[in-house]
């Protein structure tokens, strides 16, 4: 893997991290914008500019690529490494649960 | 039905400031009819007040594809100018924004950076070629003139750089 794009999304932006994770199915932009409101029960409503920033920039890294277009809007889904980079993250982020967990159940004890 | 013509300069270090006006004006019910003039005039209409938000967004490049995801986001396009867009959004509570991280506006304000540093370079050559050349023999009233509208715009790229690059490290360090 190239060490610059890994260290670009390791550790990912929320942004990007649910972008890549929407995007594990086909679907486009608005689509993916609207199924990210609806995992984090409308608690996350990234903004278009956002969006489509941050879309070109995981397209030009290969973490995602474009399957089809039509009406102008395109549609992307994740690419290997951009499969293996959110695993990546996951890997980080339960790593960042479980440490957390066991703290606070230090404390409590 | 009343109508008025408002000329509003603004600076693209401080976008806040037109679309703080612009929403202002919304809901006092002057109803944005046109924009002009490099997106400095503004022509209104009264009617009823609305709850809008105003965003730009600087993308010299701005595709189909863009402007497709900002409308199916519910995003009316009021105005492109020069690489600048112009958005709304009506709404009730959260008054929503195009850029929702701080990267994203620091990619905004580089893509400026970018313009305006191409502008500044592209000044040598004419620089370089005016000193060589015997333009400076003759010092005449308009020589001075021209030299000083073209002193004044070049220190307005280079104080809009420094702008640029104090906002850009605010936004890395918030």
């Amino acid at each position: 893997m190239d060490s610059k794009i890994q260290n670009k999304y390791y550790p990912m932006t929320e942004t990007a991290f649910y972008l890549l994770l929407a995007l594990s199915s086909e679907r486009h932009g608005y689509g993916a914008m609207q199924h990210i409101e609806v995992i984090t029960g409308g608690r996350l409503k990234i903004g278009p500019g956002t969006v489509y920033g941050t879309l070109s920039k995981m397209e030009k890294d290969g973490l995602i690529q474009v399957m089809n277009e039509y009406e102008r809007r395109k549609t992307y889904k994740q690419t290997l490494l951009g499969k293996e980079l959110l695993s990546l993250e996951i890997e980080r982020l339960e790593e960042l649960v479980r440490n957390g967990r066991k703290e606070k159940e230090q404390r409590d004890e | 039905m009343s109508k008025k013509t408002v000329f509003k300069p603004w600076f693209g270090w401080d976008v806040a400031h037109i679309e703080t006006y612009l929403e202002s004006m919304a809901l006092k019910g002057w109803q944005l009819e046109k924009v002009s003039f490099a997106m400095m005039l503004f022509r209104f209409t009264s009617g009823a007040s609305q709850k809008l938000s105003f965003q730009v967004d600087f993308r010299p490049q701005a595709n189909l594809e863009y402007q497709r995801l900002f409308k199916d986001d519910g995003w009316e396009h009021i105005n492109s100018s020069a690489g600048w867009v112009m958005w709304a959004k009506p709404y009730q509570d959260h008054r929503p924004h195009i850029f929702t991280d701080n990267q994203s506006l620091l990619e905004r304000n580089r893509r400026l950076i970018f313009i305006i540093i191409l502008a500044l370079l592209t000044q040598f050559p004419a620089v370089i070629l005016s000193l060589t050349d015997s333009l400076f023999d003759q010092i005449t009233t308009g020589l001075i003139l021209f030299l000083f509208f073209y002193g004044l715009c070049i220190g307005f790229l280079i104080f809009g750089l420094l702008r640029l690059w104090r906002a850009n490290s605010n936004l890395r360090q918030s």
